[in-house]
């Protein structure tokens, strides 16, 4: 970025040299001090922002991961791994637009090989992972006549964690819950020891590795037949950029998000092994969410996608039905006849709709994908706007509206 | 808004600090404290006002109105009516305005000091404060304000003929750097959100001391350089500049505007022109030209000659009686002008003229001998008698004449000083005469001396005071003073203003310069008449008449007054010497930056020099193919390591090239040349010799001159000014002259044995 004289700066350069020559010329050594005077304050200051700033960053955020509202702060280290003691530097971070202002730092001189440390806070409602750096670091005279400017590469980032909120009830399907029921039936998996697939950890025997899932997932699966007790539910989040609407933290993707994070979360809670799948293409196959904490960091940076279809979802519900079935909790968009059949086919579940011709109105019109759902034997509610996750999920959970014909 | 109050009490305080060098050109320090009141109520106002409004509009008629009230107070309290302005507070600031105007354009610096002079100059000064505060609180620039503070510096700058003192430079200077460090200091705080620092650090404070001690150094160099620098600068002498338009304009007199000396400060402005060229050309039958006079004073104002522009009398040509020409010598000269600058009315000619003749319209006399002309062309012809010089002759008709002429009063203030001077140098009981003798030959003493440049005189000091006191003036001082005397002692003075006789032209005629210009008293004695003396020492006077000299001295100086009066052109060249000299002197001050530049450039080119030789040396040199890559191989490596592009130490060809060409600076582009070289400097190492090998030195060179465009400029610069293999040649040349012989045949060993090792790896 270079070192330049600033408007100011040539504003008196050229004011100097333009008394210096009135003075040389007019014969009138008191004009010539005073365009000396000017024209030396402003190449002094022009040399001693020539020299290259030589500073290393360190970064570091605590804590890395926040709720959202959340405060953290961020600390800077910077070290004057040049030989000369710097100029005094106002830095700048660039920061992502979620987090607000930019910080802007004053920095004292920095003698060779010292440093200094800034922390400032960050804070954001918004879900997501925010971008902290490049740094931007100028150094300037007193007078502000000649500036240099540069970057200090390098970057980190905070991750704001999608909002959840605290959900009770839990299916009916869950052992124990309530009777035994073909809907329960395939939540649960006992005996059957091809199915289930977990990443491997440190002690797994060989032997168990799933080749094939190993194959497609590029990371060393191993059977889990030694589980079998553990239902297990797939978590369908419907990001398709085309099925949602509204910005920022009033958009129905992330209430969606929202959603299926307090879903995931309240599902992991009571140890049901807990997969998820988006309507991304390259989303990652499906493996177990491995802790409440990972599974939200990875909904924090779920982004809205290009696909067209639902296709992904309904293959990773019929990937997971092939595997001896789930009980599937999907929120989605509008989905075609199609796609509703494809996931309907798949197993049972609960659905919340996000139609948006329905999210407007208040008038308990419901959409004609929930009536698909419904159709197939699902559990589906249509999501108005204002509506809460928890009020929803205990609706969606709770006694079976006789048209669905729950067998209670 | 109130951030603004260090900003606005500094650009106030800057332009009063900048206004300080006034005071070389008016006497005393009376206008300074009406110029503080001034500036102090434009700050308050300003500060005040800003609380209320960040209009520059309102600020700024607020302000106005504001310095008005208080100068209407400060001056013309009377005129006003419940502190509201009258007619008669505008007809008092006109009179005031006009009374500065008389003494400014009529007085030589430093001009007296009165009412309306200390108004407008609080006036002036106020309104320069208004500009400073607008732009420095009002409008957040004090960069800007920097240019009415250094207006007002300018002023004094342009209008003296010496350099300023410095600390009248450094005042204002140091001010207005605060302002704008202390401005520059708030807007980065304010820019900022947070602090950095160390740990148990007040870090707000360590960033204001970080900026303070950079801002101070800063301007403490800014500030030296502009001490110094300036003094070593060469200037053009203050004329030359205006000399060079001025010659470029029509005119029927190319290089010599008209000039008039009807003023203190034109007798000045004249005595200080260095311009050769003639203000007046005459021819003369007279062998001594007596001074050319333009105007005479009788009256004195506070000290200063009052030369009256218009005629107050008006006597018949010829009555030389109606001249107070008593005695007359017998023949009469005629002076014909060949040109003449001088702006009428005023007319120059000798004392006594009888008649005008000419290219002149309705010529008078008044009783002074003063001739006028409504208008005058650039010849005349005058015809004149001269009073009496003849030492004897005068000594011998004074004492018996009618009545003497009435002159001015001497101004009582100085009376008792007057009549101590004179009884310490007339002896009691002396004729008039001798007084006027005595009185010349004071002025003219060891004592005195002749100087352009005045020295500062005391608060409500007398100019005439002054000049008897610091002993030091130049030819108006002189004559005022001797005037003075010689008024106290009762003989009628007056003064008068003209010029020298100028020096002989080659074609004999002569001519005059307005470095020529004059000023001598003229004493009445009764039976003789109005007698010409000359109290002005050195060589810009005319020449001392016989009759002037005390009777003691008339045998020693006898000589040298009758040598003066035949060649006055010796004396009166002087001027000329001067500018001389002072023409050398420039000659001088141009040729030592022109050395000092040489020098640097002799410097400069050392290094590379020693490059360009080293380079050709050893392309001259005759070398096989091999050895010849080699070289090339070790140039491209030390001049691409020049450009910051360094190959690894003990790498192989093969791997330096890789690593040059993993460089950022070398562009792709060079890959192949790259291969090339790098190929055939392993053919060069590695192929039994008498394999034929490429010439690859233009692949260097390509390959060093695009790295070369890539480079940053300073690295370029860099390259070219100390270039690696120069630099090793100069550090090693001590230890190659302690012993020549030992280094010839160490360098023809290892020559010998390089290429014996280069052929064997």
């Amino acid at each position: 970025m270079g070192s330049s004289l600033t408007l100011r700066g040539r504003l008196v350069l050229a004011l100097g040299a333009a008394l210096v020559l009135a003075g040389v010329l007019l014969g009138v050594p008191d004009l010539t001090r005073v365009g000396v005077l000017l024209l030396g304050l402003a190449l002094i200051a022009r040399l001693l922002v020539a020299r290259p700033l030589s500073l290393a960053l360190e970064r570091q955020v605590s804590p890395a991961t926040v709720a959202p509202g959340e405060g953290a702060s961020v600390t800077l280290d910077l070290h004057n791994v040049g030989r000369s003691t710097t100029a005094m530097l106002q830095a700048e971070e660039e920061v992502g637009h979620a987090l607000g202002d930019r910080p802007r730092m004053l920095v004292p001189r920095i003698a060779a090989a010292e440093h200094r440390r800034v922390t400032y806070p960050i804070r954001s409602e918004l879900r997501g992972r925010h971008q902290l750096g490049p740094l931007t670091v100028r150094a300037s005279d007193a007078f502000g006549l000649a500036v240099r400017s540069g970057r200090l590469s390098g970057s980190s980032a905070v991750t704001v964690l999608p909002r959840t909120v605290r959900l009770t009830s839990m299916p009916r399907s869950r052992p124990g819950a309530g009777g035994e029921t073909p809907a329960t039936a395939q939540l649960s998996l006992h005996g059957e020891s091809d199915v289930g697939v977990r990443e491997y950890r440190q002690g797994d025997d060989l032997r168990r590795i799933h080749w094939p899932s190993t194959a497609r997932t590029g990371a060393m699966m191993v059977r889990q037949d030694d589980q079998p007790s553990r239902t297990r539910a797939l978590v369908l989040l419907d990001n398709r950029a085309a099925v949602h609407t509204g910005s920022a933290a009033g958009d129905s993707f992330e209430w969606a998000v929202s959603a299926a994070a307090s879903i995931a979360v309240h599902l992991l809670a009571e140890e049901v092994e807990t997969y998820l799948a988006t309507s991304d293409p390259a989303h990652l196959a499906l493996a177990p969410l491995p802790s409440i904490e990972e599974t939200l960091e990875a909904l924090a940076v779920v982004q809205q996608c290009s696909a067209a279809t639902a296709d992904s979802l309904t293959e990773s519900a019929a990937e997971l039905g092939s595997y001896g079935g789930a009980s599937t909790i999907a929120v989605v968009g509008p989905l075609s006849e199609v796609e509703g059949r494809a996931l309907t086919a798949a197993g049972r579940g609960l659905a919340l709709v996000i139609d948006p011709t329905v999210l407007g109105t208040g008038d308990g019109r419901s959409s004609p994908t929930t009536h698909l759902l419904i159709g197939g034997g699902w559990r589906a509610l249509d999501v108005h706007l204002g509506d809460r996750v928890e009020d929803l999920w205990a609706e969606l959970v709770g006694d079976p509206v006789p048209a669905v014909g729950g067998t209670r | 808004m109130t951030r603004s109050v260090p900003t606005a009490a500094l650009a106030g305080l800057a332009v009063l600090a900048a206004a300080l060098p006034l005071r070389t050109l008016f006497d005393g320090p009376g206008w300074f404290h009406h110029v503080v009141l001034a500036v102090a109520v434009v700050v308050v106002t300003g500060v005040l006002m800003r609380l209320l409004t960040r209009s520059a509009l309102v600020l700024l008629l607020g302000q106005m109105l504001a310095l008005g009230l208080t100068l209407a107070l400060d001056f013309a309290r009377a005129t006003l009516v419940l502190l509201l302005p009258t007619p008669e507070t505008a007809r008092a600031a006109v009179a005031l305005m006009e009374q500065s105007r008389e003494t400014i354009t009529g007085s030589a610096a430093p001009a007296p000091m009165n009412d309306g002079v200390a108004f407008s100059l609080a006036l002036v000064i106020g309104m320069v404060a208004i500009t400073a505060d607008l732009a420095a609180a009002t409008g957040d620039a004090p960069v800007a304000a920097g240019i009415p503070i250094g207006a007002v510096f300018a002023v004094s700058a342009a209008n003296s003929t010496d350099p300023l003192h410095w600390a009248f430079f450094v005042l204002p200077a140091a001010l207005w750097m605060t302002m704008v460090v202390a401005h520059s200091r708030a807007g980065v705080m304010r820019w900022v959100t947070m602090l950095a620092g160390r740990s148990g650090e007040d870090h707000e404070e360590r960033v204001r001391r970080d900026h303070t001690r950079q801002g101070v150094g800063l301007a403490a160099m800014a500030l030296a350089l502009a001490l110094f620098v300036p003094g070593v600068i060469p200037h053009l002498s203050p004329y030359a500049f205006g000399e060079g338009l001025r010659s470029g304009r029509e005119g029927p007199a190319p290089g010599r505007g008209e000039i008039s000396l009807s003023s203190e400060i034109d007798l000045r402005r004249s005595l200080e022109d260095p311009d050769p060229a003639p203000v007046i050309r005459y021819e003369t039958d007279d062998p001594t030209p007596p001074p050319l006079r333009v105007g005479v004073a009788e009256d004195f104002a506070n000290g200063r000659a009052s030369i009256p522009q218009e005629a107050t009398s008006s006597v018949p040509p010829g009555d030389l009686a109606a001249l107070g020409v008593e005695t007359s010598q017998e023949e009469s000269w005629t002076t014909r002008f060949v040109e003449n600058l001088v702006l009428a009315p005023q007319l120059p000619s000798p004392f006594a003229t009888v008649a005008v003749r000419g290219d002149v319209e309705s010529w008078t006399l008044d009783q002074n001998g003063v001739a006028r002309a409504q208008s005058a062309g650039r010849t005349y012809e005058v015809d004149y008698v001269e009073p009496l010089d003849d030492t004897e002759a005068v000594l011998g008709l004074i004492g018996d004449g009618g009545p003497s002429p009435t002159t001015g009063e001497v101004d009582p203030q100085i009376a008792d000083e007057l009549r101590a001077v004179l009884d310490t140098i007339v002896d009691p009981g002396s004729s008039d005469l001798e007084a006027a003798q005595a009185i010349q030959s004071y002025l003219r003493g060891d004592e005195f001396s002749y100087d352009l440049d005045l020295q500062p005189g005391l608060p409500g000091e007398h100019p005439v005071s002054r000049f008897l006191r610091t002993k030091q003036g130049y030819c108006q001082q002189f004559a005022a003073t001797m005037v003075h005397l010689a008024q106290a002692h009762g003989i009628p003075a007056r003064f008068v203003v003209g010029f020298l006789p100028g020096t002989s032209d080659v074609d004999g005629g002569r001519v005059v310069r307005a470095a020529d210009a004059h000023a001598w008293p003229e004493l009445y004695f009764p039976g003789v008449g109005w007698l010409r003396f000359e109290p002005t020492p050195g060589g810009r006077a005319a020449n001392v008449p016989g009759y002037s000299i005390q009777r003691a001295e008339v045998e020693s100086s006898s000589t040298s007054t009758t040598s003066s009066t035949s060649s006055p052109s010796t004396e009166e060249s002087d001027p000329d010497a001067a500018a001389q000299t002072s023409d050398e002197r420039t000659g001088v001050a141009w040729a030592r930056p022109l050395l000092v530049v040489l020098g640097i450039a002799v410097l400069l080119g050392v290094l590379p020099l020693t490059a360009l030789v080293l380079r050709e040396r050893s392309r001259r040199r005759e070398v096989d193919p091999a050895e010849r890559v080699e070289r090339e191989w070790a140039r491209l490596l030390t001049e691409l390591a020049d450009l910051g592009v360094e190959a690894p130490v003990g790498a192989t060809p093969r791997q330096s090239g890789r690593h040059l060409m993993g460089h950022p600076g070398v562009s792709s582009a060079n890959a192949e040349r790259m291969g090339a070289i790098v190929g055939a400097v392993e053919r060069a190492r590695y192929a039994p010799p008498g394999a034929p090998v490429a010439d690859i030195g233009h692949d260097v060179d390509r390959v060093v001159q695009r790295v070369r465009r890539g480079r940053s400029r300073s690295r370029r610069v860099q390259a070219a000014l100390a270039p690696t293999s120069a630099r090793a040649w100069w550090r090693e040349l001590p230890g190659r002259g302690t012993s020549a012989l030992a280094r010839g045949a160490a360098t023809a060993r290892s020559a010998a044995g390089g290429r014996r090792r280069t052929r064997s790896r």
